[in-house]
């Protein structure tokens, strides 16, 4: 007979046991966690496939006043009596010595995610013929972009300037272009002879301003790991949450493997005890 | 081979999370738009007429001041010779017209040169921005017209100048230019419009 069976304390035994059973629950508990997110994040890719399917253009919802007429030029000015002094025939824009305005580029994120966009104003002058505006450009947060309190700086700088920038949900900002044609700018001659050729060919400029905006996808411009709204949030914490999850499971089951290589070494199934062999 | 395959249901399940949660970031991943507006003007128009001349293109003009008739004289104004004696009269209307489409304000200066006779004497041409019941003057400085505003877009006005020589004046000079045969004594009258934008 063989006696080499060790007898173990029964309280260990018992301790082994409560054990096997914890990790047992915790087992199936993860195998439980890990289907409901699967289930979770099914919906939530359903619903965002329902609104991507939605739209016939993929755009972002970023609204700016710049979708209708862009009034930065008049056909009538008026000097600081309220007299008009500039009259463009025809109902036509004009500009001239004198004449100045001031327009306000309004943007607003009505997305449901933050934006990144791209601000880029540019000049166009129809004729080989350059007119002497001065310009200034106040960015969203109230510093120049172009010119400053005392400076304005000619109309051809424009097409140099380009602002990138962030827009939250919700979210809004204002640009503010100023332009004017100074009165004494210190060379009538030319002056004249811009209006003078005026009368004879078309002499005058586009300003043109263009907008690129982008989803931003990034967890902190969209209110951090929890912001509302973020589908890609949540989407984020089931993919951990998943990850956790297989790795409790991983640990159970190689914990569970060699708790049961310790009880029978010499057995590689569990539910295979039939095939031992006797010395 | 119970655990095994509870193992691989595991792992199936990760991969499905995995795989619907990385689809989700992409939905987000082509969202663009691009928009573009822009506004145009062109410069306002300068251009001035005195008469059929616009002054800010060709600055010059062209007036004819003694065109007049009188049948009192044999060689009037009517020819391509000007001839004026004691008691003819005339008048000459300059029309200007602001043709800019902005407003603009003008200004005339008017000179003359009277070229004497053998005996010092000048034609005694009297001028009047009023006509016969105003205020005539000896010196056409005298009628030169100040800083005066016309609207835009075709605002317009006339300056008429009247001159006369005097039918009763001093005899002795009148005479006197009148028997320089040589055609010395004489009148040039000239006009410099000057105009300029008003803030």
């Amino acid at each position: 007979m063989n006696n080499s069976t060790v007898q173990q304390p029964r309280e260990n035994e018992n301790d082994r046991g409560a054990l096997m059973l914890t990790a047992k629950k915790i087992f199936w508990a993860a195998i439980a966690i890990l289907f409901c997110l699967l289930i979770l994040s099914v919906i939530l890719l359903s619903s965002r496939l329902y609104e991507y399917a939605k739209t016939d253009e993929r755009v972002v919802q970023l609204k700016s006043n710049m979708d209708d007429v862009l009034h930065i030029f008049s056909v009538q000015y008026t000097n600081a009596s309220g007299e008009i002094t500039v009259s463009g025939a025809d109902g036509q824009k004009v500009i001239a010595p004198g004449t100045s305005a001031e327009y306000t580029v309004r943007l607003r994120n009505t997305d449901k995610i933050a934006l990144d966009y791209t601000l880029a104003p540019g000049i166009l002058f129809t004729s080989e013929h350059k007119i002497p505006l001065l310009v200034r450009l106040i960015g969203c947060d109230g510093n120049y972009l172009l010119g400053d309190a005392k400076t304005w700086v000619p109309v051809e700088q424009l097409n140099t300037l380009t602002d990138v920038n962030t827009l939250g949900r919700g979210e809004s900002v204002e640009y503010v272009f100023q332009w004017k044609w100074p009165f004494e700018s210190g060379d009538d001659q030319t002056d004249t002879n811009l209006g003078i050729l005026a009368g004879t060919g078309d002499v005058g400029l586009t300003v043109t301003f263009t907008l690129h905006a982008e989803a931003n996808t990034s967890i902190e411009d969209n209110g951090g790991f929890f912001g509302s709204g973020r589908f890609e949030n949540v989407a984020l914490l089931i993919f951990i949450l998943a990850l956790i999850a297989a790795i409790v499971i991983l640990l159970i089951s190689v914990f569970r493997r060699r708790d049961q290589d310790q009880k029978d070494p010499d057995s590689n199934d569990e539910e295979s005890d039939d095939t031992a062999t006797e010395a | 081979m119970k655990k095994n395959k509870m193992m691989r249901v595991a792992s199936a399940l990760l991969v499905a999370v995995l795989l619907t949660t990385c689809a989700i970031s992409g939905t987000f991943a082509k969202y663009v738009s691009t928009a573009s507006n822009s506004d145009t003007a062109r410069v306002a128009k300068w251009a001035f007429n005195v008469g059929d001349s616009n002054i800010a293109q060709s600055n010059t003009f062209v007036f004819d001041p003694f065109s007049y008739s009188d049948s009192n004289v044999d060689v009037d104004g009517t020819g391509s010779e000007k001839v004026i004696a004691p008691g003819t009269t005339g008048e000459f209307a300059l029309v200007l017209t602001n043709n800019s489409e902005v407003t603009a304000q003008f200004s005339i200066n008017f000179t003359e040169i009277r070229n004497a006779s053998d005996n010092g004497n000048v034609i005694p041409m009297q001028y009047s921005l009023t006509g016969a019941d105003g205020t005539w003057v000896s010196t056409i400085d005298g009628i030169d017209v100040a800083a005066t505003t016309l609207a835009m877009n075709g605002g317009t006005t006339t300056v008429t100048i009247h001159w006369k020589w005097a039918f009763e004046g001093p005899d002795h000079i009148d005479t006197d230019l009148g028997q320089d045969y040589d055609g010395v004594p004489n009148v040039t009258i000239s006009a410099e419009v000057t105009v300029e934008q008003v803030g």
